[in-house]
């Protein structure tokens, strides 16, 4: 078993088998609702932490936030504050929330790269998406990033001026490679799209799944690495 | 290298609810999928009904069994809150419910009321921004807002601080609207205005309250003790509820680990207890205090951290038999805080509050996901004298543990009571011929159990009522092989969801025809979309030819727009327009250049991935037998037909070996229809193709095979 897992680890990129996700190999994580911190953090230089949740049960059925994850407090890894949107209708009292809780974190000498959002947004939506993020972008301060989780099928099938709208608009795209606590079993479908994309990504992937990088991937100019979405061990 | 990220001790008060944000539901973010179905065993993602299912969220049983224990009772959404025609409106989600109960904000206008008391002073609040959370952010600093700015100011205008004094300390509380957290500019209070005793009391509350927000809370705790006993009431008072939560504050931050997280493990219980006592004796002197709905609240939070739940039950029995208008949190919030901190935390036999314990009933009456057994009728029994002043809930939960746990349905229904005589039904009379209903269903009593579903429509009292009933009969019907029941011009099925859920998924050409001509706005769209979808698809060329007189020119947005698609395969191949298309199989059905197009039609727009083309599961509406002739298209057998057909040219024939080994492309997976094709067979086309057409555009264009 053993040797087996050692040689899973050790096959190259590209090889004939995909990987464990190992999280000690790597140092960007997200720390999602209800997962506990390990001691794989220590290593950590990015964390994105989930700090709440917008649904549409606000008055009118619009976005409500409400809160998630730790208050502000010092932390020597950079943060992306991650938000999970359930609906892209904005009152125009959410982003200063978001903006204030960027503050709360640097005045404890957090480093605060910026606001990820996670939005379930299927190829078929990406335009009005993109018009969101654009609308966005333009109420952030130019300190405040923008981020974005990415589904799998964007590059392939999302209509390139789309992806190079959203490409104005952001910082990052952090593609997805999981569904729950799995990886996604067919997404060697999807990952040549993720070659077509022309703005920095990171690939998203989850503790303990497998992973095989597509040929190229390190090479990519617009790559950025890999974020582990941590989870709490099984009992 | 390795760094151990540090993070100092004073840090602000964790979130109460978000820590262990929403264990009711799935900790993922899959998109939620209705199921269209009534008896249902497992919770889903963000299926609910509204009768005390065990599948229902648990959030949604508790706001159920409040209706029904008499502490709140229920505001069912408006009928026609979604304009999304192809979603059911039962099962419903979490939010449905919630957003028709969003309770009016507090009255009164903190900002108009500082302006009044600033104008004498010749103050201004707008140069102090006051800070913005979001709902359930957990921090201390929340309370630093207007409304606590203008309490302190107003209560200087009651006592006798000299009036130059009053105006810096005023100027100085408001500066403080924005700390929370380290601050640069610690604050300065000038000897000056310490020259009258009351001012000077004052002052050191603005101290204290500095330190608070800070998060020194040493210093706080220290500040706040010297105005105890002070002159000025509303000094004596806050002081004396702010000890509390500086005490409450001191048990967080010790048990907070580097990342920001309470550890509950580490909660200190003698200092819990101290804070604990020090809020009750607050309550004690100011038994209608202006923090009293605080202190309940921080309260709780102690108990939850201390893990005492019987303490924490009853002050959330306590805070349910409370008017709204004396609710310092919306119901919502209280209900979700009582599921995530009690609910969660709290095991059947510890249970002992009705409300607590029917919710965990339900619960354990689910399908459990692994060899856990369910709820027995013996250990239901014991809990009956617990429910000594519910009987009829009580009932209720033995009926259910019969159909549920005992898989007994005539032992459920002969344990049911009888359909009333007269609605509109409460929450538990629903409930209950909800149950028997699905009884009759589990039974087979098919028609017993439709005149049942039949009867209870017109006693329904509100929309979700009144739309599961359609659904159960729905179902029925359809399962009955009566489907032209639910379409009869005196169907009591009216709801538009429902009925298109089924001429989607079901309905034959001539009902489809037919409902379509009734139909307008985004049903008539759907409507549309797929009697189009399936003429082209299940091979009646011609008519889609002649139903497309309907089509008109739909917006590019439209998902009609796929109808009109004008032959572009991305440079691939040459292709006619959809409409000339048609008519060329219409005309012969298996013409190789046709076919391939079709295959590049439903290959260019995605259409194996059309809503219609994945089958609702059986035990859901729309799940059985379709009843729209033809053999679904598959791109891979069209190209199978024409490697197969000698007659087909050879450019035909080289695209449809191409197009076949694509299929595969990059993964191995069949991406063009379900058939599984050996790699060999895949290999074979390969060959078949730089064999026979070596000199072809798709032998040269493909490299490998998959």
């Amino acid at each position: 078993m053993r040797l087996l897992l050692w040689l899973l680890l050790t096959l190259p990129w590209g090889g004939l088998g995909a990987a464990t996700v190992n999280a000690e190999d790597h140092h960007a994580f997200w720390l999602w609702a209800g997962v506990r911190p390990q001691p794989v953090l220590a290593q950590a230089q990015t964390l994105y932490l989930l700090q709440g949740q917008i649904d549409p049960a606000g008055r009118d059925g619009r976005g409500l936030l409400r809160a998630q994850g730790p208050a502000a407090g010092p932390l020597q890894a950079e943060l992306w504050l991650v938000y999970r949107a359930h609906t892209l209708d904005w009152p125009d009292s959410l982003v200063p929330q978001l903006l204030a809780r960027v503050e709360r974190w640097r005045r404890h000498g957090t480093r605060v790269r910026g606001i990820q959002i996670d939005f379930d947004a299927g190829t078929r939506h990406l335009a009005r998406y993109a018009s969101f993020l654009e609308a966005l972008r333009q109420r952030l301060p130019a300190d405040c990033g923008l981020s974005i989780t990415g589904l799998l099928d964007w590059g392939s099938n999302g209509d390139p001026q789309v992806l190079n709208r959203l490409a104005d608009s952001l910082d990052e795209v952090v593609v997805q490679t999981y569904q729950g606590r799995h990886s996604i079993g067919d997404r060697q479908r999807y990952l040549p799209g993720i070659a077509r994309l022309r703005l920095p990504f990171r690939i998203g992937l989850v503790q303990h799944g497998d992973w095989q990088a597509p040929a190229g991937l390190e090479q990519n100019p617009w790559f950025r690495g890999y974020v582990v979405f941590l989870l709490n061990p099984r009992h | 290298m390795r760094h151990t990220l540090s993070r100092g001790h004073a840090l602000l008060v964790t979130l109460l609810l978000g820590l262990a944000c929403q264990p009711a539901s799935a900790s993922f973010d899959f998109g939620c999928r209705n199921e269209w179905k009534l008896d249902a065993e497992q919770q889903g993602l963000c299926n609910n009904w509204p009768f005390l299912s065990p599948a229902n969220d648990s959030r949604i049983n508790i706001r159920l069994l409040l209706d029904v224990l008499g502490a709140a009772p229920l505001t069912a959404p408006p009928g026609e809150a979604s304009d999304d025609v192809l979603a059911a409106r039962v099962p419903f989600d979490l939010s449905t419910l919630h957003a028709a109960e969003t309770e009016t904000p507090a009255t009164g206008d903190p900002a108009a009321e500082l302006a009044l008391l600033l104008e004498p002073l010749g103050l201004s609040s707008t140069e102090f921004a006051p800070q913005v959370f979001a709902r359930d952010e957990g921090t201390r600093c929340r309370s630093n807002d207007l409304s606590n700015a203008t309490a302190f100011i107003a209560a200087m205008a009651q006592s006798d601080v000299p009036t130059d004094a009053r105006r810096r300390l005023a100027h100085l509380r408001l500066s403080l609207l924005t700390t929370c957290g380290p601050s640069a500019a610690p604050l300065q209070v000038p000897q000056a205005l310490r020259a009258s005793p009351v001012g000077a009391a004052f002052a050191d509350y603005l101290l204290a309250a500095e330190a608070f927000y800070a998060g020194d809370l040493q210093r706080a705790e220290a500040g706040f003790a010297l105005l105890h006993a002070a002159e000025q009431p509303w000094l004596r008072e806050t002081s004396r509820y702010l000890s509390g939560r500086v005490l409450l504050n001191q048990v967080v931050a010790a048990a907070i680990d580097d990342y920001g997280y309470l550890e509950r493990e580490q909660v200190d219980s003698a200092a819990a207890d101290a804070a604990i006592a020090t809020l009750q004796q607050y309550l004690t002197d100011y038994p209608a205090g202006r923090y009293a709905a605080s202190a309940r609240g921080l309260l709780r939070k102690l108990y939850w951290l201390k893990g005492d739940r019987p303490a924490l039950a009853a002050e959330f029995a306590w805070q349910w038999q409370q008017p709204a208008a004396q609710r310092h949190r919306s119901l919502q919030q209280l209900i979700d805080e009582f599921d995530g901190k009690l609910l969660f935390d709290t095991s059947l036999e510890q249970a002992q509050d009705p409300l607590l314990l029917a919710t965990l009933d339900l619960m354990a009456l689910r399908k459990p996901w692994d060899q856990r057994e369910r709820l027995s009728a013996a250990e239901l029994q014991q809990q009956q004298t617990l429910f000594s002043a519910q009987p009829r809930l009580f009932g209720y939960l033995q009926a259910a543990q019969l159909l549920y746990a005992a898989q007994a349905p005539q032992a459920a229904l002969d344990s049911l009571p009888p359909l009333p005589a007269e609605g509109p039904l409460d929450t538990l009379a629903f409930s209950e011929q909800s149950l028997r209903g699905l009884a009759l269903e589990r039974l087979g009593e098919q028609a017993q159990a439709r005149a049942h579903w039949r009867a209870l429509l017109p006693l329904t009292r509100d929309t979700l009522q009144r739309e599961q009933v359609q659904l159960a009969l729905a179902l029925n019907l359809e399962r009955g092989g009566l489907l032209e029941e639910v379409f009869a011009s005196d169907s009591p099925i009216d709801s538009t969801p429902i009925r298109l859920q089924l001429l989607r998924f079901i309905a034959g050409p001539e009902l489809l025809r037919s409902q379509l001509q009734q139909s307008h706005g985004p049903a008539r769209e759907a409507l549309l979309y797929a009697l189009l979808y399936k003429d082209l698809l299940r091979g009646h060329y011609a008519a889609f030819v002649r139903d497309s007189a309907a089509l008109g020119q739909p917006a590019s947005d439209s998902p009609l727009a796929v109808f009109r698609w004008n032959g572009d395969t991305r440079g691939a191949y040459a292709c006619p327009d959809l409409q000339q298309l048609a008519a060329r199989l219409a005309a012969d059905p298996q013409q190789a250049h046709a076919l391939l197009c079709l295959g590049d039609w439903v290959r260019t727009l995605d259409l194996r991935y059309s809503p219609l083309a994945q089958r609702p599961p059986a035990d859901e509406l729309g799940g059985t037998a379709e009843l729209f002739p033809g053999t679904p298209f598959s791109r891979l057998q069209a190209y199978q037909a024409v490697i197969g057909n000698p007659q087909a040219a050879a450019e035909d024939r080289a695209y449809a070996l191409y197009r076949a080994v694509y299929c595969f492309a990059p993964g191995g997976n069949n991406d063009c229809d379900t058939q599984d094709i050996d790699p060999a067979q895949r290999k074979a086309w390969f060959h078949q193709l730089k064999r026979e057409y070596p000199h072809s555009h798709w032998a040269e264009s493909l490299r490998y095979y998959w």
